[in-house]
């Protein structure tokens, strides 16, 4: 089966995010496809590079990171979701004469039509939302 | 991998306009799902049927207007507007903004958009 | 087939109305975080206007019951119809049905 997930909670606000990654992950284990991830609403702080838990918790940032880098996996953060949130790569800091970025690397910005597309080549989408 | 297909989304907006920003972050992808002409029904139930109340002036609190950029989603092929019936009954609300077509729907009604979608949303 | 996946509580009350108004009985529900903490009420469960009236399997994620203190030994005999099931088994569950609606 060919899942993509859409993700609407930030880590710690709502255990919806941690819910995705561990159905994700779960997917992955079962040798099913993830075709994308998409982060929208707040999950767009999923993607944040510089947000820190405490070190005696669990980092559901490093969390998403290790596991796009170990399976390659399609992360989309939605652009405008993400700039009206505080949230910018390099190129759309630069963009908007801001001083810093603060997106991890291991997620792609772009549009809704990434969801869109998600939804027309996956067998279903699965929504966690808080 | 499946062959893409037109989907059926159905969109269910259950949020009231301008005190989150579900509303407005729920249009958007109406619009991208008609730009990227899938099948697109729309349903207002609970509080979302606020946003759909006339004489809407959100320049008061610094907001745009979400009944008038409603009015844009024909444009974007999405015409399949619903709200449910007793959500309109339960907040007494008589009269809703008659320049966007919207059907009034039964609850069997509305079950049968949630049966028959192929993928739902839920702002 | 459909299968709910529903994260709140019984005092949310809109949103179990409804999942309560959409669920058929030809769908599965399965509670997931918040949402376990229903199982704690079995007399909600014999009520013909609540969503488990309709459901044809009530599923809940052991994880979320065993981080909150539900103990599934005690539940599976005062709800008929109810299985714990694992991260794994949820993608199983996601993949066996047509598709799936979240409740939040």
């Amino acid at each position: 089966m060919v899942f993509s997930i859409l993700v609407l909670g930030a880590p710690f606000n709502s255990q919806s995010a941690y819910s995705a990654f561990r159905f994700v992950k779960a997917a992955l284990e079962s040798e099913h496809t993830i075709y994308r991830v998409f982060f929208y609403q707040d999950g767009i702080h999923n993607s944040s590079a510089i947000a820190t838990p405490p070190q005696d918790e669990f980092d559901l940032y490093q969390g998403w990171q290790n596991l796009q880098t170990q399976h390659s996996l399609d992360f989309v953060t939605c652009i405008a979701a993400a700039a009206r949130r505080g949230l910018l790569n390099e190129s759309e800091a630069k963009r908007h004469n801001k001083d810093n970025s603060n997106m991890a690397k291991e997620f792609d910005l772009s549009g809704l039509g990434q969801l869109v597309e998600a939804t027309a080549l996956s067998d279903q989408v699965i929504t966690f939302g808080q | 991998m499946s062959q893409p297909k037109i989907q059926k989304i159905l969109i269910v907006n259950q949020s009231a306009p301008y005190s989150s920003g579900s509303a407005k972050e729920s249009l958007d992808l109406a619009l991208a799902a008609g730009t990227f002409e899938q099948d697109v029904s729309i349903l207002f139930t609970g509080d979302a049927c606020y946003q759909l109340l006339t004489a809407q002036d959100p320049k008061e609190v610094d907001s745009k207007n979400l009944n008038q950029m409603l009015k844009v989603l024909p444009i974007y092929g999405v015409e399949k507007l619903f709200i449910d019936e007793q959500s309109l009954l339960d907040r007494n609300i008589k009269h809703i903004d008659s320049d966007l077509r919207i059907t009034k729907i039964s609850a069997s009604e509305t079950r049968e958009l949630y049966q028959n979608a192929s993928t739902v949303f839920r702002f | 087939m459909i299968l709910h996946t529903l994260n709140k509580a019984q005092s949310h009350t809109d949103l179990n109305q409804q999942l309560t108004n959409t669920c058929s009985n030809q769908d599965s529900v399965l509670l997931i975080e918040d949402g376990v903490y229903q199982l704690l009420d079995p007399t909600i469960f014999s009520r013909t206007d609540h969503w488990s009236f309709s459901a044809k399997n009530i599923f809940a994620l052991t994880n979320d019951a065993t981080a909150r203190g539900i103990n599934q030994a005690d539940l599976e005999h005062s709800i008929v119809n109810i299985s714990f099931i694992s991260y794994l088994e949820f993608v199983e569950l996601a993949a066996s049905h047509t598709k799936t609606i979240s409740w939040y």
